[in-house]
């Protein structure tokens, strides 16, 4: 069960459709399968008190990304 | 002596007379306009086209990885232009908040591996992970987070079953080694 939820969905013209209609179970599954684009871009490059480059994640600007992309989603219905 | 040149160019003409003729009847014509099929379609072994579904499917994917990438970027820029502005120009807040320990517990440490990623949140963890080969660190994320078997692991990064498991304990000695030296430190 666990392997199953952890495994990177795949596309499919019906999860795409259900997105755009606004599902919250196929937008769920979006976020999931865009998840470590979004971490990446997520994700603040700082320099520790020995003066060493750490990455750390800032949830806000994820939940502003994850967001934004729910949005950008509901555009794609008039490109289809 | 002077009719050998003579029977030569009859030959010549002869052959001529034969080359027209091929490609008048249609035996030269048909190759030529098969090399040319072949030449304009990319080869023999042209792939299958697509359906549409898959065609529409690589441009939501398309789509969805440009829109990421341009949101990640506007909002970065975003942020970082509200920091500099906030820390420079807002003393008053500075004020109300001095004293006050901020913390923010889900600024976890990330570690990439190639498409990779995973959220730490211990210091000597991160550095481990970082301190390991890419392979390692994948054995090690599709293990702990993705809940993956090792045969599933070893078909993903295309080797044996056994490799999985030696990448597995090479990470977890260089983990140790961090623990050891974390706890000297303290």
């Amino acid at each position: 069960m666990k392997t199953e939820r952890n495994k990177i969905p795949d596309l499919s013209l019906d999860l795409i459709k259900r997105a755009t209609a606004g599902e919250e179970e196929a937008l769920l599954v979006l976020l999931r399968r865009y998840d470590a684009d979004i971490t990446r871009w997520a994700t603040i490059e700082e320099n520790d008190s020995e003066g060493r480059s750490i990455k750390r994640l800032d949830e806000d600007l994820k939940a502003e990304i994850q967001e934004r992309y729910i949005r950008a989603i509901r555009n794609w219905r008039e490109l289809i | 002596m002077a009719v050998y040149p003579f029977i030569f160019e009859i030959q010549l003409y002869i052959f001529r007379f034969w080359d027209a003729a091929a490609i008048y009847i249609g035996k030269g014509g048909d190759e030529e306009k098969r090399l040319s099929l072949i030449a304009y379609e990319g080869g023999d072994d042209m792939p299958t086209p697509k359906s549409r579904e898959q065609e529409l499917c690589e441009m939501f994917d398309s789509y969805s990885r440009r829109t990421i990438l341009n949101l990640g970027m506007y909002v970065r820029r975003k942020y970082f232009t509200h920091k500099n502005r906030f820390t420079a120009t807002d003393p008053q807040i500075l004020d109300e908040t001095e004293g006050v320990d901020e913390t923010y517990p889900s600024n976890s440490f990330v570690v990439f591996a190639d498409e990779l990623y995973c959220e730490l949140n211990h210091e000597f963890l991160y550095n481990a992970f970082n301190a390991m080969p890419v392979n390692q660190r994948k054995v090690l994320i599709l293990d702990y987070w993705h809940h993956w078997k090792d045969k599933q692991i070893a078909n993903y990064l295309e080797v044996t079953v056994r490799t999985v498991y030696n990448l597995r304990q090479r990470a977890y000695r260089t983990i140790l080694l961090y623990e050891n030296r974390k706890e000297q430190d303290t």
